[in-house]
């Protein structure tokens, strides 16, 4: 079990030094994360324009690249309105809401084994709970919070219709998410992230490695569908829905809450997307990629290079989930209220229950009742 | 340590769970319900039930009070209707209940019969097990299957009653086929 349950029950077994490099690597995993996020607002705006067959931003530094920098300036400095008519606290403290829950979703997510120098053992994790998973999931659903309070404190018709539909649809697909997360837990035996990822490594069948996308395809897709869902992406982005409702929830909302709000659902796209690479796509694992660099580099370096190239597998798989979730975007159009509900409760909720009693099945007669 | 954290969320339990009674607004009073569970969830963690913590989080706060606030915003309250009517006799009925209740806990604690006396599954099993969730699903599945599943049940009842009950009253059908086309179309 981890480290939590021998800090209250044995007394602190933990030294300072081992203290010391969890409190940094939660630094440096954050610190990461939300400098990573302006800049997949950049690969969102030139992806976009690549696919509209237009240029996208290419003034500001090269490329575009200081485009996210100028949108930040652009948010510190702009007037922060404060609106007579909104619920003052509920108006500050939504984005918050929808900030905070998406922020902590990364302390259960893994990015690689571990870096071990001499005797210190350096995770690449914040936090390896044996209930990673559902403590995910927990946080996540906490996110809806800051969607249903934006639009209500905005006092605005068209935000509190955003929020309504927004908090439906997020409820509505958590639960098909769930079902279809189940059916992976009956695969792996366990919660935790890591010991999920672990579970992926070699190979299934002569070349096809132990992804779970291979084991279980539908529950795969079923994730894929939700994840767009929960995140609020196109196809699934009518609460936010430009030309709908102007901008829903967050119409209101101008400056840094904007900035909050927009912050949130990039970082809650990005958990969804390494969700999906340790769940279905095998983690840090590339078969044969472990074997292949142990053969090219030297004894002395190996335990140093080894755990990098897992951050690079996993960068690369995550990337490329991030990029799929911006190349759906500009391709599909967006769904009806009433289409995304009937998808998610009488198409998706049977189906995933479907996948559940096929997986327990299969499961039960490859291994007999449980011991 | 632990014993400092447990007052500090107790506390934090408490006063949320005040806030929910005493608040004016719905909305806070609803945020203070998800405080107060949350607060929970983190005495549970104190007491090593992890499981039971993430499900209060994922459960409790995460889905049912965000139903809670559906109704309170679809539902908008008048401030008319927010201030409490004149009860009579179930105010009494009230009072005598909360004060009998806030005496059997007093009473508990003052004859200390539920503290210190390990359950039938103490930690140490819990470790044989493999850890909480085995040894809760272990437990779960086999000896407490039945109340396990008329749970289920009671929770399925519940739902299809609310169903039943916020149906529309069935109207007259006087309608002619084009309505009719209307209620099958997509």
């Amino acid at each position: 079990m981890s480290g939590a349950k021998a800090l209250w029950s044995g007394g602190i077994n933990l030294d300072t030094i081992d203290l010391l490099i969890r409190a940094v690597m939660v630094f440096v995993i954050v610190g990461i994360v939300l400098s990573l996020l302006p800049f997949l607002t950049w690969v969102e705006r030139r992806g976009m324009a690549v696919i509209q067959d237009r240029m996208g931003p290419n003034r500001v530094g090269p490329f575009g690249l200081l485009q996210p920098v100028a949108d930040g300036v652009k948010f510190l400095f702009k007037e922060s309105a404060v609106l007579p008519q909104a619920d003052r606290f509920l108006y500050f403290a939504a984005p918050f809401f929808a900030f905070v829950p998406a922020l902590l979703a990364i302390a259960v997510l893994p990015f690689g084994e571990h870096l071990v120098f001499g005797v210190r053992v350096i995770p690449f994790h914040i936090s390896d709970l044996h209930v990673g998973l559902l403590f995910l999931l927990a946080v996540a659903s906490l996110g809806v919070y800051g969607t249903l309070f934006g639009g209500w404190a905005s006092n605005n018709k068209f935000s509190v219709l955003g929020a309504l539909r927004a908090a439906s649809q997020m409820i509505s697909y958590e639960v098909v998410m769930g079902l279809a997360l189940v059916s992976m837990i009956l695969i792996y035996g366990t919660f935790s992230l890591k010991e999920m990822v672990r579970l992926q490594s070699g190979f299934l069948i002569d070349l096809i490695p132990r992804w779970g996308i291979f084991l279980q395809p539908f529950s795969a897709l079923l994730f894929g569908v939700t994840a767009f869902a929960e995140t609020n992406r196109i196809p699934f982005d009518l609460p936010e829905g430009e030309s709908e409702l102007v901008a829903g929830y967050h119409t209101e909302y101008g400056g840094l809450k904007f900035a909050t709000f927009f912050l949130a659902e990039y970082l809650h796209m990005f958990t969804m997307s390494a969700l999906m690479v340790l769940l279905f796509l095998g983690g840090w694992h590339f078969p044969g990629f472990d074997s292949l660099l142990s053969l090219l580099i030297a004894e002395r370096f190996q335990e140093v290079v080894l755990p990098i190239s897992q951050l690079l597998v996993f960068s690369v798989k995550l990337a490329l989930v991030l990029w799929f979730f911006v190349w759906v975007r500009f391709t599909l159009p967006r769904f009806r209220y009433d289409q995304l509900m009937e998808l998610g409760w009488r198409r998706l909720l049977p189906l995933s229950l479907v996948n559940v009693l096929i997986t327990a099945v299969f499961l039960y007669w490859l291994e007999g009742p449980p011991q | 340590m632990t014993s400092a954290l447990f007052l500090l969320f107790g506390l934090a339990a408490i006063a949320s769970a005040l806030g929910v009674v005493f608040m004016r607004n719905p909305l806070m009073s609803a945020l203070s319900l998800v405080g107060t569970l949350c607060s929970i969830a983190a005495i549970f963690v104190l007491y090593e039930a992890y499981l039971i913590a993430v499900f209060q989080v994922l459960l409790y706060a995460g889905a049912i009070t965000v139903l809670f606030i559906f109704v309170v915003m679809v539902v908008q309250f008048s401030s008319q209707e927010l201030k409490l009517p004149r009860l009579g006799v179930f105010k009494m009925l009230a009072f005598f209940l909360s004060l009998s209740l806030g005496s059997l806990i007093v009473w508990t604690w003052w004859s200390q019969s539920v503290t210190g006396k390990a359950g039938s599954h103490p930690l140490n099993a819990i470790v044989e097990e493999g850890g909480d969730v085995q040894a809760l699903s272990q437990y779960l599945f086999s000896h407490y299957a039945l109340p396990f599943e008329v749970a289920s049940l009671i929770l399925l009842i519940a739902i299809i009653g609310s169903v039943v009950l916020a149906q529309r009253p069935k109207k007259a059908p006087a309608l002619s086929g084009g309505a009719v086309c209307i209620r099958h179309g997509v």
